[in-house]
């Protein structure tokens, strides 16, 4: 039989920790077991035999480490892990060999600098030559990153038709090191089809109890448990592993009973944990996890599953009828965007929902850059909305964990697009109920068009809890029975099993005071069952709607979410405000709201430049030459740019096109440096004098700087390097800015910047703080 | 064989004085709207900090003028100094958590001001953490000032060999950019020698900030 039968059929046995064998056979710390398969192939063998021969079914072939960014002679290295593990399996009856994946040693952007695609290539190498030279599936391992096993899980469907199966290291607090917990790994690994999933390493068996029986509530396919033969400690002097043979296997035998089928060890565990494992677990019963059926999405930090609680979905990040929103789709401005992420965040939505579309962008383009920078501050979930299929899967693929899909409909090419992508890379989607017939006038025409769209993934082996049904909320105002249908269709739909959603707002179009018949809307279909809903988090009403509908059907214990909602209403800066009467003293003193109210008073009487020279600058230069002297910090000055900031935003409305700014000055932190503080600091002091800044981030090639300087015009640029080892990409990035536009002038900070130093690499000034900077740029423009 | 070490936010007393050190207040009083901010940023720092570190024990002895440490061999006179007479020592590498990075990130979005604050945090909190660690290594008089690559003339680039050594990208997921940063940021790898001898050295930020030519503990 296959593995994949194999697993199905009873308790499979997994092999131990290899590297405590090899070790006590004379592998030196420092020396890379892999290289052993060459050197030293009986070795190797012998290690599998003796594994073998304890019991165990699975044996993972030595090639943990081997990826193209640690050996050069990858395939070489393969090869022959592959056949010494082939070799030692001669002889043994249901004996599976499995190439086995480590994580790559280096972090994923966007904690660290190695792409997502790139990862996905790393493994990819790995996982062609260990298909071609005979595994029987593939092991990917250890990994303690969600993004890097989301990599490595494509990178094997993608490149051989194996069985895949999945272990990730978990810490003491049941997550990731990068924060995924059990559900929100299960729901991604079960999206991206893997063949059975789990843990190893990083701790022991009683430990990993716990998150063993986590897994088991939400996975439906068979659960890995692999763990090291205790928590390492210091016996008279030696460092040894803290539970024996003994406890080992009977604590895998509670781990059998939590719901594990596929059972072996990682470090410290010799073949003598997995005798007596084999021994110890063999006769217990065997049952597979139940399908759950749950629904479930998840970002890189937990799931969110539809259909408990009402599921709040905000539908702020959307360029629809807002001007603000547009422009900075236009300008590029990613922190415009990725602010109202973070501001509906705080009101309490669980989900966020992205929609980048305008005709004149790339949406592949921006939809990637948004979800990508989205994940980089924000744990929520996402649902990927947009009606470009390969905005779409580009969007999917890079996502870090199970998305939700905004949408599907009822029209056969809306389905041959959109199914196969959920197939492939995992998500729930949102049916829309209509088809090539439009949409059905009653709730029992929208029930069937969501049949119809059920019964269409299934030929996918997409589940019906993958499929979230909106019914379709139309204006009230033009069909007087509208609301009656939906909510109809939102009851029947729940009474079948079929996941509910709605975009809500629709429903009073060409109505006045439409929040508060949105908020009402809101309450029935609740009550009828409705399962997420797309709003507003900033409407009052809504929040006041969904606060209210779970303190009243007892999903708020002693309503202590909805008395902390209703008590969080109070403007902080109320008191402050009141005492400050001119835009220049609320600028000193750093009150933001002040400075807004202020500026758009004085916009009444007073031409908006006026305010900026006569009014702004003027206040920020007092502080500025606080700061000079030393008698204001750096926090105060940033606190007074940024009211002067929210002072701007109020003029910047008022502003004639083209009178706008000063000057266009372009910034970066170099190549190889992710440090970014210093280099924010000064754009928001430069903005603030009234400078278009063009930010182009952090770990930017010098070709990037000379572009942006090239296409902007600009005369200025501010380069920052916070450590010895980045200073050479600044210099080279002079020397490039210096070859192709030898007009440009260039001022350098950062922690390790001295004035010698920027004379060295050839700036034309050093700034030791961000005061400077708005100093030197005043001398240039 | 490598240790994990982890604590929890609450064990872990981040001075006050030490955030307002890195926010440029040196000696003077942090005025009250930073001081809320502080506080306001602190609070979600313990909300996300995960602190966690690996640690081992090595056998350090010099070579022909040159230090070997199991794992490495280096020139560095700095550490030589530093580790003159010890013949252990301690490898550690330490981080806040890939959170961490995260917050900072999300703050400094958000505001410029919050994002300055909450890597103030990081930073006073990473070096309180390994303040902790040094105290669970033993009696700390005999412990050497912790001693990091970038110090004195010990290059960066020695950074993966500590953390090849250690597996702390397995353990703790710590790990090198191509540019040489430690990531998730706020983490510190380190060296810390064992003495036989009682550490005179009074200085208790070690070796970092201590600009003695000859130091005469060494």
């Amino acid at each position: 039989m296959n593995i994949l039968e194999k697993i199905r059929s009873g308790i499979t046995y997994v092999d131990g920790g290899a590297g405590t064998l090899l070790q006590s056979w004379g592998l030196e710390a420092g020396v890379s077991p892999e290289t052993w398969n060459i050197s030293d192939p009986d070795k190797i063998k012998k290690m599998h035999r003796l594994y073998l021969e304890a019991g165990a079914n699975i044996i993972t072939a030595c090639t943990f480490g081997a990826n193209r960014l640690k050996f050069d002679n990858l395939e070489e290295i393969i090869v022959a892990a592959i056949k010494n593990a082939k070799e030692a399996c001669e002889g043994f009856e249901d004996a599976y060999v499995a190439l086995d994946i480590g994580p790559t040693g280096k972090m994923l952007e966007p904690l660290g600098d190695l792409p997502f695609e790139e990862a996905v290539s790393v493994f990819a190498e790995t996982v062609k030559i260990g298909a071609k030279a005979g595994a029987d599936l593939i092991l990917i391992e250890t990994m303690n990153d969600s993004y890097e096993t989301k990599a490595a899980v494509l990178a094997a469907k993608e490149n051989c038709s194996l069985p895949v199966f999945v272990t990730n290291a978990y810490s003491d607090n049941g997550k990731l090191m990068t924060g995924a917990d059990a559900a929100a790994m299960v729901a991604m690994l079960e999206g991206l089809g893997v063949d059975a999933l789990g843990m190893n390493c990083s701790m022991g068996p009683r430990q990993m109890l716990e998150i063993a029986s986590e897994t088991a509530k939400y996975a439906s396919v068979p659960i890995i448990v692999n763990p090291n033969a205790g928590l390492p400690k210091v016996i008279d002097g030696k460092s040894v592993f803290d539970v024996d043979a003994e406890e080992f296997s009977d604590i895998m035998c509670d781990i059998v009973r939590a719901g594990a089928t596929v059972i072996g060890g990682c470090c410290g565990t010799t073949p003598e944990y997995i005798r007596k494992t084999v021994e110890k677990t063999k006769n217990l019963p065997f049952s597979l996890p139940e399908k759950k059926n749950r629904t479930l999405i998840s970002s890189y930090t937990h799931a969110v599953e539809i259909g408990q609680d009402p599921v709040i979905i905000g539908e702020r990040i959307n360029p629809t009828g807002k001007k603000l929103f547009k422009e900075a789709l236009r300008n590029n401005d990613l922190n415009y965007i990725l602010n109202e992420g973070i501001s509906q965040n705080k009101k309490g939505v669980s989900v966020l929902d992205v929609n980048v579309g305008l005709p004149e962008i790339d949406e592949k383009a921006m939809l990637t850059k948004v979800v990508t920078s989205l994940q980089s501050i924000c744990d929520l979930p996402l649902q990927i909305d947009t009606v470009d299929y390969n905005a779409m899967e580009a969007a999917m693929r890079l996502y870090n964990g199970k998305p939700l899909i905004n949408s599907v409909n009822g029209k056969s090419e809306s389905m041959a697009a959109v199914f196969p992508l959920i197939k492939k890379y995992g998500g729930c989607v949102i049916a829309v109920t209509l088809d090539e017939n439009g949409i059905p006038d009653t709730a029992s025409g929208r029930v069937e068009i969501a049949e119809k769209i059920i019964a269409e993934a299934a030929k996918y082996g997409i589940g019906k809890n993958e499929i979230i049904v909106d019914p379709l909320a139309m204006a009230v105002s033009s069909d007087m029975n509208s609301a009656n249908v939906t909510l109809e269709a939102v009851r029947i739909l729940n009474s079948k099993g079929i996941r509910t959603s709605l975009g809500v707002s629709n429903i009073s179009f060409g109505l006045p005071s439409r929040a508060d018949v949105n908020a009402v809307f809101y309450t029935m279909a609740m009550q009828c069952g409705l399962d997420c809903a797309i709003i507003n988090p900033h409407s009052e009403e809504m929040m006041k709607a969904w606060h209210g509908f779970m303190a009243l059907t007892g999903r708020d214990a002693n309503c202590c979410d909805y008395i902390e909602f209703a008590s969080d209403k109070t403007p902080k800066e109320t008191k402050a405000v009141s005492a400050v009467d001119s835009l220049g003293s609320a600028i000193v003193r750093g009150l933001g709201d002040a400075a807004n109210a202020l500026a758009c008073e004085a916009l009444k009487t007073v031409s908006p430049l006026e305010i900026i020279d006569k009014m702004i600058i003027p206040a920020l230069n007092t502080v500025g030459k606080g700061f000079e002297e030393k008698t204001v910090y750096l926090p105060q000055l940033l606190m007074s740019a940024e009211a002067a900031g929210r002072a701007f935003d109020a003029v910047k409305a008022a502003i004639p096109a083209g009178e706008s700014k000063k000057g266009k000055i372009v910034i970066a932190t170099v190549k190889g440096d992710i440090h970014d503080i210093g280099k924010n600091i000064v754009r928001t002091l430069l903005e603030n004098y009234g400078y278009d800044v063009i930010d182009l981030g952090r770990d930017v090639p010098p070709e990037a700087v000379v572009d942006a300087v090239r296409e902007s015009g600009a005369p200025l640029v501010g380069l920052s390097a916070l450590m010895t080892t980045t200073v050479p990409a600044m210099e080279e990035t002079i020397k490039l800015l210096r070859k192709e536009v030898p007009e440009c002038k260039v001022t350098v900070g950062g922690a390790v910047m001295t004035e010698e130093y920027a004379e060295m690499i050839g700036a034309d000034n050093f700034s030791p703080d961000a005061m400077n900077t708005v100093r030197y740029a005043e001398k240039i423009f | 064989m490598t240790e994990i070490i982890s604590a929890k936010a609450h064990e872990i007393e981040i001075r006050q004085s030490a955030i307002e050190e890195y926010l440029g207040y040196f000696g003077a009083k942090a005025d009250p709207a930073t001081l809320d901010i502080i506080d306001e940023c602190k609070k979600e720092f313990l909300g996300c900090v995960d602190y966690k570190a690996c640690i081992c024990r090595v056998e350090c002895c010099e070579e022909n003028g040159r230090l070997c440490l199991e794992f490495m061999q280096t020139e560095s006179k700095s550490l030589a100094g530093n580790l003159r007479n010890c013949k252990t020592a301690f490898v550690l590498a330490a981080t806040t958590g890939a959170a961490v990075q995260r917050l900072i990130a999300k703050n400094a979005l958000i505001s410029p001001l919050r994002g300055m604050v909450t890597d103030a945090i990081g930073s006073a909190a990473i070096e309180a953490f390994c303040d902790y660690i040094n105290r669970s290594l033993g009696d700390t008089d005999y412990l050497r000032p912790r001693f990091s690559p970038g110090y004195g003339d010990l290059s960066l680039e020695c950074q993966q060999l500590l953390l090849d050594r250690l597996e702390a990208k397995k353990l703790i997921g710590l790990a090198l950019t191509d540019g040489g940063m430690l990531t998730p940021v706020k983490s510190v790898t380190a060296i810390v020698g064992l003495s036989e001898e009682k550490n005179k050295c009074r200085n208790p930020k070690g070796c970092m900030v201590c600009n003695r030519v000859n130091c005469p503990y060494s």
